[in-house]
């Protein structure tokens, strides 16, 4: 168990030790280890991510009580794969009337900053690619700045639904920055840091969705929305919208988006599972995979969310973050100082 | 209220997500259909009496046939029998209009075809070792077809005839030269009533006769109000 | 020259290209862009000087919100062609060229006439809380005017969205 636990950070420090050996400086050896680090990540994400299209397509097929993709391998596990070839495969269109420079540029510049989320997630115990002292923070500032390559994207398409698509992304994704921001500030205070790996340890005693229940619940209304998902997928809504802000991309460029939107889900997952379930922290199995096993639970809730509730109109969309979601994310934040004062 | 309701679909799906799936996984598992489920229509060409009337009956003219005779019982075989399935409408009424039962809808529903002609069926019962009379079908048709064509270039004769010399055209359906004169005015240049007078005179001198009659009568009235 | 200075001068020149950009281009659109780039280029600047949490709110602010706000309402308030919608205004060439350089030359007066006090290696590693107890402390009264000034933004934009009650 002890190896088990520590296989990844002894893994790491092998290399370095290695590399240093065979006469590198010691900069040159930690840059080596980060590029790794990199891959290793890009590699998780695009593996793990055939894996979420599937269990998607394949719960939301048994809650509308048809099977899902049952075709290729065993359950269909190869659909995706079969997928992702033939969107490699597919012809690069790229409408005459487009902005070029900024319809290329919108799907690099939103996978790049959902891969980026994934720098200061703890996967383990010391497993954070960088330890950031202001973790949380970055993950937000960052996580805002997908909403530049949404509305690159729309405005880039010439399309009217792709522009209508990315403002309404845009100006759901700032509405509900507010209130997510304020619900983990909640958490925040309670862990006196905003750092991921000292927010877990914080966890060790008690998970902090149960004692911030309000702020979890704000926190994972807000998430959803930021991620787009249903029932506030409103910036894609394919009945009105055709595909939002994607309509005029196809094969790869469509991929990297849907690539961008599942990656942004496991990120946004994994930090749910950091901030209020403990994260890496849990029993008899090594550190590594707990969080996995918690971001998946959370994300089978997004699902069967996504699948049961039908799509949120715009305008209460909005009343719903302004009107509620912020006054009740500040009174919890005033109850919380509230108490921690108090307790002091 | 407070959410109840999403808690409640939240818990509709969940049931969803464990019961069992209503999908058909149609090449490998067939569907099941019920008896009067209506697939194909198929002829048992056994049972044709060749009496016309599922032809009769549709009204969608899908159904169409040829007949023979036989050379000793004079009775009446099967020659082909066809069935334009791209115009059925399944209304079942040749089912029902065919005497022996010989037409009957099958569960066949897998129609798809590559080219417009093989959505056809086409039946040729084995007619070997059976003597056929030599009246086919097709002969007797254009036997009809050469009668009509012979009486329409009599009426065009007829026309020109009358057009070119009436009084002695004309002098055929009424008594004397003069009353054929007359009645050359009275038509004049009416192109139908001269071609309704030519076809009775080719066809029915007698009833042209009539008319021709009818006509001076007709036109002496004219004459006196005149 | 070491490497950190290399860092800067790539983050300098990253963040002076992004600007001129923003000046330069003739899509409106595209300046917009082109300032998230510069912001982003300012919060990298932040970063090297190790001012992470300034860094990290500066992308979040500026670049996330701030300049989204600013090409949402280029894009909603456009009306003719795209492509030459940020003219370049040609009249005023010297006179603007003589209040630049003005401009320039009393920025580097500035920083000539500083004297400014280096720290070799001073890691400073607790900066949101240093921050938090300079804003808390002896800058309440500043820190409490600007969110008494922003609360002020807020209830005016209410008012003006709401338009007039009729009675």
């Amino acid at each position: 168990m002890k190896g088990a636990e520590t296989f990844f950070v002894d893994l790491a420090r092998a290399i370095v030790n290695g590399l240093e050996n065979m006469g590198m400086s010691a900069l040159g050896a930690e840059i080596i280890l980060l590029i790794i680090k990199f891959a290793c990540i890009a590699g998780i994400v695009t593996v793990n991510i055939i894996i979420l299209i599937w269990l998607e397509r394949k719960i939301s097929g048994f809650i509308q009580l048809r099977l899902g993709p049952n075709r290729l391998g065993p359950w269909g596990v190869f659909q995706t794969i079969a997928d992702a070839i033939k969107l490699l495969t597919k012809e690069d269109i790229i409408p005459s009337q487009t902005d070029k420079i900024i319809f290329r540029t919108a799907p690099i510049v939103f996978i790049i900053i959902s891969l980026m989320l994934y720098v200061v997630l703890p996967f383990g115990d010391g497993m954070a690619i960088v330890d950031l002292n202001l973790g949380v923070l970055y993950f937000i500032s960052v996580g805002s700045l997908g909403t530049i390559a949404l509305l690159m994207a729309g405005w880039g398409s010439n399309n009217k639904w792709s522009l209508l698509g990315a403002m309404r992304s845009v100006a759901q994704m700032i509405s509900y920055e507010i209130p997510l921001v304020f619900s983990l500030l909640a958490v925040v205070m309670i862990a006196g840091s905003l750092n991921m790996s000292d927010i877990v340890n914080a966890q060790d005693k008690i998970w902090f969705v149960f004692l911030q229940p309000v702020a979890f619940i704000t926190y994972f209304i807000a998430a959803t929305a930021e991620l787009n998902r249903g029932p506030f997928d409103m910036p894609e809504a394919e009945q009105e919208l055709t595909a939002g802000a994607y309509t005029e991309y196809s094969g790869m460029r469509w991929a990297l988006f849907f690539l961008a939107e599942y990656t942004n889900l496991f990120a946004v997952s994994a930090l749910t599972a950091i901030m209020f379930f403990g994260g890496f922290k849990g029993p008899f199995l090594p550190s590594w995979l707990w969080l996995p096993i918690k971001a998946y639970i959370i994300m089978l809730v997004f699902f069967w969310l996504k699948w049961t509730l039908p799509r949120i109109r715009m305008d209460h969309l909005m009343a719903f973050s302004w009107k509620v979601l912020i006054p009740v994310t500040l009174a919890n934040l005033v109850v919380t100082g509230c108490v921690l004062h108090f307790l002091k | 209220m407070w959410g109840s309701g999403i808690l409640k679909g939240l818990g509709i799906t969940f049931k969803h997500l464990w019961e069992r799936k209503i999908t058909e996984q149609y090449p490998e598992e067939r569907p099941k259909l019920y008896p009067r489920f209506r697939g194909r229509l198929m002829l048992n060409p056994e049972k044709c009496i060749v009496c016309g009337m599922c032809v009769k009956s549709c009204p969608n003219n899908v159904l169409s046939f040829t007949e023979a005779r036989l050379k000793e019982s004079k009775k009446k075989v099967l020659t082909s029998y066809t069935i334009d399935h791209q115009y059925c409408m399944f209304c079942n009424l040749c089912v029902e209009a065919c005497p022996t039962n010989g037409l009957y809808f099958s569960h066949d529903f897998e129609w798809a075809a590559f080219k417009r002609e093989d959505i056809k069926t086409v039946y040729e019962p084995d007619l070997t070792g059976l003597e056929l009379l030599a009246l086919e079908e097709g002969e007797k048709k254009s036997a009809e077809k050469e009668a009509e064509d012979k009486l329409l270039k009599g009426v065009n004769a007829m026309i020109a005839a009358i057009k070119k010399n009436p009084a002695r055209a004309l002098s055929k359906v009424v008594e004397s030269e003069e009353e054929a004169l007359k009645l050359s005015e009275i038509l004049g240049d009416d192109e139908s009533k001269i071609k309704k007078l030519a076809e009775l005179m080719v066809s029915d001198k007698e009833k042209a006769a009539k008319v021709a009659k009818a006509f001076l009568i007709k036109g002496q009235k004219k004459e006196q109000e005149g | 020259m070491q490497l950190s200075d290399l860092v800067f001068y790539a983050l300098a020149a990253f963040t002076i290209i992004a600007a001129l950009g923003v000046v330069a281009l003739p899509n409106i659109v595209h300046s917009a862009l082109c300032l998230v780039l510069t912001f982003i280029g300012v919060a990298g600047i932040y970063f090297y000087l190790g001012a992470d949490f300034i860094g990290l709110i500066q992308i979040l602010a500026y670049a996330g919100a701030i300049s989204v706000l600013m090409i949402f309402a280029v894009m909603l308030l456009l009306s003719r062609d795209v492509s030459e919608s940020n003219p370049s205004h040609k009249k005023g060439k010297y006179l603007a060229a003589l209040f630049s350089g003005l401009f320039a030359f009393l920025l580097a007066l500035s920083i000539y006439s500083t004297s400014w006090d280096l720290t070799e290696g001073a890691e400073i590693v607790d900066s949101i809380g240093k921050i938090a107890y300079m804003l808390m402390g002896d800058y309440v009264i500043a820190f409490e005017a600007a969110a008494i000034l922003l609360l002020a933004a807020v209830i005016g934009a209410v008012i003006l969205a709401r338009g007039e009650e009729k009675r």
